[in-house]
């Protein structure tokens, strides 16, 4: 196992078999890979591609069927090795019935943490995951997204040094997922490593260092995620205080032809919807009473258009 | 195991008709245990262990086969070398003493009838080749789950143990229970009056109620927890903890017992106060009481049998009978041996004898009146040609009047060491005199004073003690016995201290005598009636019914009946949480209930594993069947005949296989004690304890491995 590797699968393999040993599908097919220390890596790849198969096997929750897979130098199914271990599943699976602090306290005895040290940390969680007023009302009158909250409460109990998330981001509106977004880069700030899957290819371009892309079972790239996504025929040119003019567009595909190239866009870049929408929630939250509604201001001023204003709400 | 109660003609209410074998109203006699087969002893522990060895080790041999050709041939090279050497070589070496041990057994069989010719010469060897191959089974699984157990956490195991009770509270399971308030509410609509017999029917029903609540609702908590966990992946998100599957098993057992505990707690404690608000005074006084008895040995006196009496052709053979003797008879006696009694006894003014009987009667007898008995107790000191000296003494002493004067205390007190004197086992000379001094002060204690000479009050209490102290001997010469009614005598504290003596060497011989022996015989006037008896029906009481403390006792033995209930929760919860581990929810507790009914049928199913049921086994019902014979007749020699014999052999032995796995329910069902008032020894409540864990442990540790060897994210 390379000194930095935290997970390190030799050759994995996982057939789902039937009662009878009859094999039914190759879920993995010879996965090789490694997670170092510190970085945030992202699995990759369709419904069924083995992502979810990986992670149940780096769990212990499956055994493989060829080959290895190692957890901070341990064999996967070392039950040993989840005292450094958070895992968030796709689903929140807790237990309902219970209450966000009798959740956290259940899975602190279950780290065998002692009483005090289990309370101090349920409390930091559950602030820390914005359920304070929350606290007491059973996970059944939970919304998805609050039960992802605390889920991910749970798995950062016993403070791991590897973080597994399984579609940390679904369920949550685009500020539920900015704000998980950040808190695993501030996982990454505090030195965990913290491996995802995920569909929201968004996401992990975001915030993962590497990557490993699966399909049909088998690893089709694998790498740094800049690396994986520089197109070396293209070069981008941003600038800034200029008025885009006919003149400049000109001598800007004159300089271009001179050397070699070809001038395919020239344009305003557009910022990306989950930047606009969170600024648009982050005014409204900073001026109570306005309302965005389309028009507003030009109806204001009598005039018609398909801009967004600022309206006061009456 | 407790015997089904005799059942009587008699009215039997909507809720008796309900209870089925429990029934209420006219089927138990009046405060009688009966019982099927002795209680459990201190020496049939051992025994119980050998059983124990050969059966959970066979299944464990079994079972390390299995594993061997399923899951270890399917086990990836660098998986098995994960496993230690010394395991490994340990679980090679103990399966095959234990394949050793069955080959020789068979070996052994075989040789029995072809070489030794005489099966039964090797009955014993059988046995120990049997335990030996046992115990390999056992080390070969036994070690492996050994090796698991050190990882264990309490506060793990305490976490989920908490958790199923948490589960079963907030998923409102409880509210299940407030059926019981059904019977508080309407109960007594169903329960008769009649005070003999309203204690019983209140337990009873109580009972009844209270296990078919409880069980029903453990079974269902226990068989749906692990496989609903899996089913809703909750079970995932445990399981990347660092937990130990067995942690898993461990806590929602524990948890479930915990929650059935608190509710047979509370609804025992509720139902106590139904149980003695309910009950009228008469009945109370009755029947709320906890009796202590003291069993003995019986064997009956010229009946033809030591171990029977006269058959009168009851169907029900329990109980044998005697009958007064005709001319030229020798009389028949029923003979109960006492061979330790508490010295404590020795100490009271009286010991009461309590006896039940059944009466068959040829003739219809006098009205109004019971059949006579006469009960006669002696100890190990008595001989009979001492009977005459007694009776001449005892009616001498008796015309007395209670007034002594001293020439007849000197009297009393010149015989008395003249006997002592010529006893085999004569006391020494400072012993006697010590004996003769004790007599005296106990003679002279209550003195009236009279002018001239001095005289004494003697009650015939105090004769009879007395005498009973000196000759080691007391009689009832005529007794009216009722039909199943409880009936006692109280029998002189003088009999008892007279049995703490030193035996007579003669008599003491190798084995000695009992140190109380009771007599019962049928006296003359009653020569064409018939007294059934049974070993438990008549006792002494150990608990002395004079000092009172009766509703004490039943609220203890009310809690140990319990205890009884308890138990086989334990059972249910158990049993279905180690099936859960494998099984789905639905299979898990279908299996475990079909395992525990089968456990109410046992007798049946082992009397068709031993070929004792009448028509044997399919093969040969099959042949009776096309034959058109039934049961009870023969099969005529033949081909048929030796074919359907050789196919239920191997049907047996599948019978008896499964019989491993039904659980003995029968023996935690302490109602009858409760009910009939009698004292449920607290050996009794270990015995039982250490029954269900030898049944649970190899189910445990089967849930154990199958849990572990699970994958939990597995498709299903």
């Amino acid at each position: 196992m390379p000194q930095n590797a935290i997970v390190e699968t030799r050759k994995l393999t996982k057939v789902y078999r039937d009662f009878w040993g009859r094999q039914k599908k190759t879920a993995l097919r010879a996965l090789n890979m490694e997670v170092r220390q510190g970085e945030i890596f992202g699995l990759l790849g369709p419904n069924g591609s083995g992502k979810t198969t990986t992670i149940k096997l780096l769990l212990g929750l499956l055994y493989p069927t060829d080959g290895e897979a190692f957890v901070f130098g341990q064999p996967a199914a070392d039950v040993v090795k989840n005292e450094r271990i958070g895992y968030l599943p796709e689903e929140s699976y807790l237990y309902r019935f219970l209450n966000a602090e009798e959740t956290l306290d259940f899975y602190g005895r279950l780290f065998d943490l002692p009483s005090a040290k289990r309370r101090t940390r349920a409390q930091e969680l559950i602030e820390k995951v914005g359920l304070k007023a929350d606290r007491k009302r059973t996970l059944r009158e939970y919304s998805k997204g609050m039960r992802q909250r605390i889920g991910l409460a749970q798995a950062l109990i016993n403070d791991p040094d590897l973080v597994i998330l399984d579609e940390p981001t679904s369920g949550l509106d685009p500020l539920g997922a900015r704000w998980m977004k950040d808190l695993i880069r501030d996982l990454r700030t505090l030195g965990k490593t913290v491996i995802m899957c995920s569909h929201r290819l968004e996401d992990v371009q975001d915030v993962c260092d590497r990557i490993a892309i699966l399909n049909d079972g088998e690893l089709q790239a694998y790498g740094e995620v800049q690396t994986l996504l520089q197109d070396h025929r293209r070069v981008e040119l941003r600038a800034s205080d200029l008025q885009l003019t006919d003149e400049l567009r000109r001598e800007l595909e004159e300089v271009l032809r001179k050397h070699g190239g070809k001038l395919d866009t020239i344009g305003h870049p557009t910022t990306t919807l989950e930047d606009y929408f969170l600024r648009i929630v982050e005014e409204s939250k900073a001026h109570p009473g306005r309302r965005f509604l389309p028009g507003a201001e030009s109806r204001q001023r009598g005039e018609g258009g398909s801009t967004s204003r600022i309206a006061e709400k009456r | 195991m407790l015997a089904s109660p005799q059942r009587e003609q008699g009215y039997r209410s909507p809720l008796a008709r309900a209870a089925g074998r429990q029934g209420f109203v006219g089927y138990f006699m009046f405060a009688v245990m009966t019982f099927d087969r002795d209680p459990m002893r201190l020496q049939d522990v051992p025994a119980e262990l050998f059983l124990w060895v050969q059966t959970a080790g066979g299944w464990a041999a079994f079972g390390a086969v299995m594993w061997l050709a399923v899951y270890y041939t399917r086990l990836r090279e660098e998986d098995r070398t994960r496993i230690p050497a010394w395991q490994r070589t340990l679980f090679t070496v103990s399966l095959l003493v234990s394949f050793a041990g069955y080959l020789g057994y068979f070996g052994l069989i075989a040789a029995s009838y072809t070489i030794l010719k005489n099966p039964a010469s090797v009955e014993k060897y059988k046995s120990w080749i049997l335990t030996l191959a046992g115990a390999g089974g056992l080390v070969a699984v036994g070690v492996p789950f050994l090796r698991g157990l050190p990882p264990l956490r309490l506060r793990r195991i305490g976490a989920l143990a908490k958790l199923s009770f948490k589960e079963a509270i907030r998923k409102k399971v409880l509210y299940a229970f407030s059926a019981l308030l059904l019977v508080f509410l309407f109960g007594s609509w169903f329960i008769p009056y009649k005070p003999e017999y309203q204690v019983r029917n209140y337990v009873g029903i109580i009972y009844w109620v209270m296990t078919k609540l409880l069980l029903i609702a453990a079974i269902v908590l226990a068989a749906f927890s692990i496989p609903t966990d899996i089913r809703q992946q909750t079970m995932h998100t445990i399981t990347t903890k660092p937990v130990e599957r067995f942690e898993i098993l461990l806590g929602r057992f524990l948890g479930f017992t915990a929650l059935m505990t608190l509710v047979l707690l509370l609804m025992t404690s509720l139902s106590l106060v139904y149980v003695v608000r309910g009950v009228d005074k008469e009945a109370a006084e009755e029947s709320l009481k906890a009796r202590d008895p003291q069993y003995g040995e019986l064997r009956f006196e010229n009946t033809g049998d030591a171990q029977k009496g006269t058959n009168i052709g009851r169907e029900w053979d329990y109980r044998s009978y005697i009958t007064a003797a005709n001319p030229n008879q020798e009389p028949q006696f029923a003979v109960w041996s006492f061979r330790n009694v508490p010295s404590a006894l020795a100490e009271r003014d009286t010991v009461r004898c309590e006896f039940a009987f059944d009466i068959f009667r040829q003739t219809k007898g006098f009205e109004n009146r019971g059949v006579s008995c006469t009960f006669e107790f002696q100890t190990a000191q008595f001989v009979s040609s001492d009977k005459d000296g007694y009776n001449t003494d005892r009616s001498r002493w008796m015309t007395k009047s209670n007034l002594f004067v001293q020439k007849d205390i000197d009297e009393w007190l010149n015989g008395y060491r003249t006997r002592l004197e010529s006893k085999a086992n004569r006391p020494s000379e400072g012993e006697l005199n010590a004996l003769v001094e004790a007599k005296r002060a106990r003679l002279t204690k209550n003195k009236l004073e009279a002018v001239g000479s001095p005289s004494y009050r003697l009650s015939d209490s105090a004769i009879d003690d007395e005498l009973a102290e000196e000759y080691g001997y007391y009689v009832v010469p005529a007794k009216d016995i009722t039909d199943y009614h409880t009936m006692f005598i109280d029998v002189p504290g003088g009999l008892f201290r007279n049995a703490q003596r030193k035996p007579i060497p003669s008599a003491a011989g190798s084995g000695g005598r009992a140190a109380i022996e009771t007599r019962v015989s049928v006296t003359k006037q009653s020569v064409t009636q018939y007294v059934g008896m049974a070993k438990y029906d008549l006792y002494w009481r150990l608990d002395d019914p004079a000092r009172g403390g009766d509703a004490a006792a039943f609220t203890l033995n009310f809690y140990k009946g319990a205890f009884g209930l308890w138990l086989r929760l334990c059972l249910v919860i158990g049993l279905a949480t180690a099936l859960s581990t494998y099984l789905s929810g639905v299979i898990s507790m279908i299996v475990a209930a079909l395992l525990f009914s089968g456990g109410g049928a046992i007798g049946y199913i082992q009397s068709i594993g031993q070929g004792t049921a009448a028509g044997g086994g399919p093969m040969e019902a099959l042949v009776r069947l096309a034959n058109r014979q039934i049961a009870l007749i023969p099969l005529e020699d033949g081909t048929s005949k030796t074919l359907a014999e050789g196919g239920d052999i191997g049907f047996r032995w599948l019978i008896r296989r499964v019989l491993d796995l039904i659980p003995d329910v029968d023996r935690y069902d302490l109602t009858t004690y409760v009910g009939e008032g009698f004292n449920i020894p607290l050996t009794h409540l270990a015995f039982d304890l250490g029954a269900l864990v030898l049944y649970l442990l190899p189910w445990i540790v089967l849930g154990y491995f199958l849990l572990k060897g699970r994958e939990i994210a597995a498709p299903t």
